[in-house]
């Protein structure tokens, strides 16, 4: 695993390596007349703060200029924000209702499903739902009615990319799994949560 | 030869120059000044010690800055301080003159339609024509500004929150639809949101003015804002055609916000900010502002609220700012809701959203929900109109968004 701390830091020329082993899985790298092929298989987690000051967000109490907050977005650049599966948003909460909600379930819990949801993949001929191509999705990754009247929404206001779809039906497919569903259909719920792990990268750019 | 070109095309030159501020150009063409924000030194009390130049022809100016003996005008000199500030100033502006085309330069403005109204001239807005900082030229895209009815601004924050933002649309669409004319600066956050509630009403034609050429919109995001307001209303302007909305140019579009309006709004805006200016241009010429209260841990309200706590009326409601302006709200039932009713499935996660933004952690504290159902409650009440949400905060809508 690869965990990136402040992502918008780091110059937009190393983040442009990235993209080839994200979608490759490998590195090339190219010395004199030879050229070395490595396995560059990982997963990539990355955090970041909305603006320099870290402070952006709706509630505004940015204090970086325009310029600095485009520039920093910019960075970020569109294709390679759209290569994560999963783009959550955190924000402060509110002291009060966090201590009032109900605790979390353990780890061995959560391992248990997760062995469980493997196993679900296992049987789709693959490691992971990561790995399902388009086809496999139709097959196995199929939206509903319902479902497809959500992400019909996301494509037509232009918040979802065509693989941005295709990213959120395997993360769909993913969650489905978690919930010991693993039939075909996918149900509106999972496909509503994988949109809602989807955060909007407008806002990184101040839009709200 | 071409035939003679008329002032306004050397008046179209002139301000086309680097460094050409308003002063810089009443300076050169003769006229004493009151002075505005992007001018240092001038006031209204510093007036009666000015020298006072004889009004020169826009031609004659021309001449004068192109030979680069602009350093020979005293009110200019006086206007820059030194006699060598003057002179740098002389020698730019003619190495810049020497490559510009004035008839050429015309040309381009006749054939992209811009009008352009000089001080004292009979197609001059007769509102801005008294005041004490007038623009010498005033170039314009769209309807005349003759206005027949009230003129409300309302400007704010380029950051604001959503709940701002809502506001402002609300504010323009039901200002136009009572028949004011809304003047903006088509800025990113609360102008861009006030214009698009007023082009949703389709009624009353809005008023974006700007702080550059009408080619260069500016935001770039706003391009489409530009066009829109220039069909449906007017595009306003100090300056030709190429200039860029370079930030010292804001100041002085603020006061042209300010002139021409019967009251000023100022939605939401931070301790400082172009609107702060806008409501201090509007004080000056006795014009009301009102202020849009905000919450009080919100730094993007810390301007507005100030206003208010200086003494603007609040407004909190489209009537509050119809009552400044002496206008009606007008007559006929309210429009109806067009969206469908909430499920009453949904009812726990309307309840459980705030008019600000709403993070989804606190949206699960508090409906004890699991993520997949309300997922899929959010995006119901998104696809109807009830909500709205991006990057993991919801919000309830008070009413259909406009142009969604």
């Amino acid at each position: 695993m690869l965990f990136l701390d402040e992502l918008g830091e780091f110059p937009a020329a190393v983040l442009d390596t990235l993209r080839q082993p994200l979608e490759d899985g490998v590195v090339r790298v190219s010395r004199a007349r030879h050229t070395v092929v490595l396995p560059a298989r990982f997963l990539l987690v990355a955090a970041t703060n909305p603006c320099p000051c870290g402070e952006g967000g709706p509630h505004g109490a940015c204090r970086c200029s325009e310029g600095a907050r485009t520039r920093y977005a910019r960075r970020l650049s569109g294709p390679l924000l759209d290569r994560f599966d999963l783009r959550v948003a955190v924000s402060r909460p509110d002291v009060g209702d966090l201590l009032d909600a109900p605790s979390a379930p353990a780890t061995a819990v959560v391992a248990a499903r997760v062995v469980a949801a493997r196993a679900l993949a296992a049987e789709r001929g693959v490691r992971c739902n990561a790995a399902l191509d388009g086809s496999a999705l139709d097959r196995m990754a199929v939206l509903g009615p319902a479902a497809r009247r959500l992400a019909e929404h996301r494509l037509r206001s232009g918040r979802l990319s065509a693989r941005g779809l295709h990213r959120v039906r395997r993360v769909a497919r993913t969650l489905a799994d978690l919930a010991g569903e693993g039939g075909a259909v996918l149900d509106e719920r999972h496909v509503a949560a994988a949109l809602e792990l989807r955060a909007d990268v407008a806002v990184l750019e101040g839009a709200t | 030869m071409a035939a003679a070109l008329p002032a306004e095309a050397y008046v179209v030159a002139l301000s086309s120059l680097p460094g050409m501020w308003p002063g810089r150009l009443a300076a050169l063409l003769g006229q004493r000044r009151a002075g505005t924000s992007g001018d240092r030194g001038c006031g209204p009390l510093a007036a009666a010690d000015e020298p006072r130049a004889p009004l020169r022809s826009p031609r004659s100016a021309w001449t004068l800055v192109r030979s680069g003996r602009a350093d020979q005008e005293p009110a200019l000199v006086h206007l820059l301080r030194t006699a060598d500030a003057a002179r740098e100033a002389a020698a730019n502006w003619a190495a810049a003159a020497a490559d510009l085309d004035v008839a050429r330069l015309w040309g381009r403005h006749r054939r992209a339609g811009v009008v352009v109204d000089l001080l004292g001239a009979p197609g001059y807005p007769a509102r801005l024509a008294c005041d004490r900082a007038a623009p010498y030229v005033i170039f314009r895209v769209g309807r005349d500004l003759a206005l027949d009815g009230p003129a409300v601004a309302i400007v704010g924050t380029r950051r604001c929150t959503a709940g701002g933002r809502e506001v402002a649309v609300e504010l323009g669409r039901g200002l136009a639809e009572a028949g004011a004319r809304v003047v903006s600066g088509l800025a990113l956050g609360i102008d861009g949101a006030a214009h698009q509630g007023v082009l949703a009403a389709g009624r009353a034609a809005p008023i974006g003015v700007v702080a550059g050429g009408f080619d260069r919109p500016y935001p770039a995001r706003h391009r489409n804002l530009w066009a829109q307001v220039a069909e449906a209303g007017a595009l306003v302007s100090e300056w030709p055609l190429g200039a860029r909305s370079e930030s010292w140019r804001f100041p002085a579009r603020n006061r042209v916000i300010a002139a021409l309006a019967d009251a000023v709004v100022v939605v939401e805006s931070r301790e400082r900010g172009g609107s702060m200016i806008t409501a201090e241009e509007a004080l000056a010429r006795g014009i009301p502002v009102l202020a849009v209260p905000g919450s009080i841990r919100n730094p993007a309200c810390a301007g507005s609220n100030r206003l208010l706590r200086d003494g603007a009326a609040p407004a909190c409601a489209l009537e509050d700012v119809l009552a400044a302006l002496a206008l009606q709200a007008p007559a006929g039932a309210p429009r109806p809701d067009p969206r469908p009713p909430p499920p009453p499935a949904a009812g726990p996660v309307l309840a459980a959203l705030g008019w600000e933004p709403t993070s989804i952690d606190l949206l699960l504290a508090r409906t004890g929900l699991d993520p997949g159902s309300l997922a899929v409650q959010l995006a119901h009440l998104e696809l109807d109109g009830w909500a709205s949400g991006g990057a993991g905060l919801w919000q309830r809508m008070a009413a259909p968004e406009a142009g969604r």
